[in-house]
């Protein structure tokens, strides 16, 4: 019994000794507030590109701390663009509607339309392919898909997250949900919307990993959306965006960011101000948001 | 065939009000369900496509409530 209590107090004080405050700073004011909602966001090289309802393409240059905002110049009236994905050398993708892949040019013109054989209901890039969001089919199928550029309509499935079993009577689109943060390499963090648990992979059943942040359960957060964001660093790092669990200006956002690693751990915390919209660059000891204010803020350990 | 579209179509907006119904009351803590409202514009949405005239129109129309609810949701729950 002795024994037991000894090695559960190290055990203890061990992750006390991990646990580490993280220090916030803000280090650009951009000109980025509540200029609609963001509904896409990739990074390619050194910079992070945001596609928002607002017909704006957005590139953060992550070391300049600078922004640059374009218009997006040819989707019809009747296209409602969802996702953006950056895959190979730089080329952005996005749906223009369910069932059309349009690539973006940098300059924010539509440059080429795919047309899709089965409806989608997201993009995300890794490396260079496509991943698609399909709606849920059987219980147990991917929700993911990966596809190349080349042939869209000729889909591998990408393990971790399957679709559950819908129920007949009650309608829950949320849970059917998928949001893909950002990725090191090809290692790309995945989660479906209504639930904690994250899923990394490079798409390889031999590594695909099963995140279930351990700390979730003691944070307030949104139920409805728990996961606001998740970024994977260099040395298998996690820093987790929860969400909060009231919103100031009747948006959603991340209330607080945790550094945590493949086990799910709490390695240092720190509840944002402003609030966060989402992640733009990680890296193993550092962060930079967007925050709700339009400003780029730098979360580090010390 | 239209008609029996129609019914389903009645039948999903009926137990879309039960649930909406049965749903506890938003207070300050709990956040509002997204889906919720979503819901709610999906079945003024087939009402407003159930009244078109011409069963292709009708049936187009109730195709477009589907997705605009499952934008509504998206924009709600993915929207940063």
């Amino acid at each position: 019994m002795r024994y037991l209590v000894l090695a559960s107090v190290m055990t203890t004080a061990a992750v006390w000794a991990n646990e580490v405050p993280l220090r916030q700073r803000v280090v650009s004011g951009s000109g980025l507030a509540g200029e609609g909602v963001i509904i896409g966001r990739a990074q390619c090289g050194a910079s992070t590109w945001l596609l928002t309802d607002a017909s704006a393409l957005v590139e953060v240059r992550v070391a300049e701390r600078s922004i640059v905002s374009r218009t997006i110049r040819g989707f019809a009236a009747s296209e409602h663009p969802w996702g953006l994905a950056c895959i190979g050398a730089g080329e952005l993708w996005t749906l223009a509607d369910y069932r059309t892949l349009a690539r973006l040019s940098a300059s924010g013109e539509v440059a080429a339309r795919t047309k899709l054989g089965q409806p989608r209901l997201n993009v995300f890039g890794v490396g260079d392919t496509l991943l698609l969001q399909q709606p849920p089919g059987t219980a147990g199928g991917p929700l993911l898909s990966v596809v190349r550029v080349a042939d869209v309509n000729r889909a591998e499935p990408w393990p971790g997250l399957t679709a559950a079993r819908q129920s007949s009577v009650n309608i829950d689109v949320p849970s059917a949900l998928v949001a893909c943060g950002l990725a090191y390499e090809a290692s790309l963090p995945c989660w479906i919307t209504n639930q904690t648990r994250i899923t990394v992979s490079d798409g390889t059943r031999g590594r695909t990993f099963s995140v279930q942040p351990q700390f979730l359960t003691s944070t307030a957060v949104d139920p409805n959306v728990p996961l606001w964001d998740v970024a994977v660093a260099r040395s298998s790092a996690l820093w987790i965006l929860t969400s909060a669990a009231s919103s100031e200006s009747g948006r959603r956002a991340g209330g607080r960011l945790t550094r945590s690693n493949f086990r799910g751990d709490n390695l240092g915390a720190i509840d944002l101000t402003p609030r966060a919209r989402v992640i733009v660059s990680a890296s193993d000891h550092n962060v930079v948001v967007l925050t709700v204010a339009g400003t780029l803020m730098e979360v580090t350990t010390p | 065939m239209a008609s029996k579209i129609l019914r389903r179509r009645a039948i999903v907006a009926t137990l879309v009000v039960m649930a909406l119904a049965a749903s506890r009351p938003a207070s300050a803590q709990t956040p509002p369900n997204p889906q919720d409202a979503c819901m709610s514009q999906l079945t003024s949405c087939y009402y407003w496509a159930a009244a078109e005239a011409g069963f292709w129109t009708m049936w187009a129309g109730g195709l477009d409530c589907e997705l605009q609810m499952i934008d509504c949701i998206r924009r709600a729950v993915l929207g940063r």
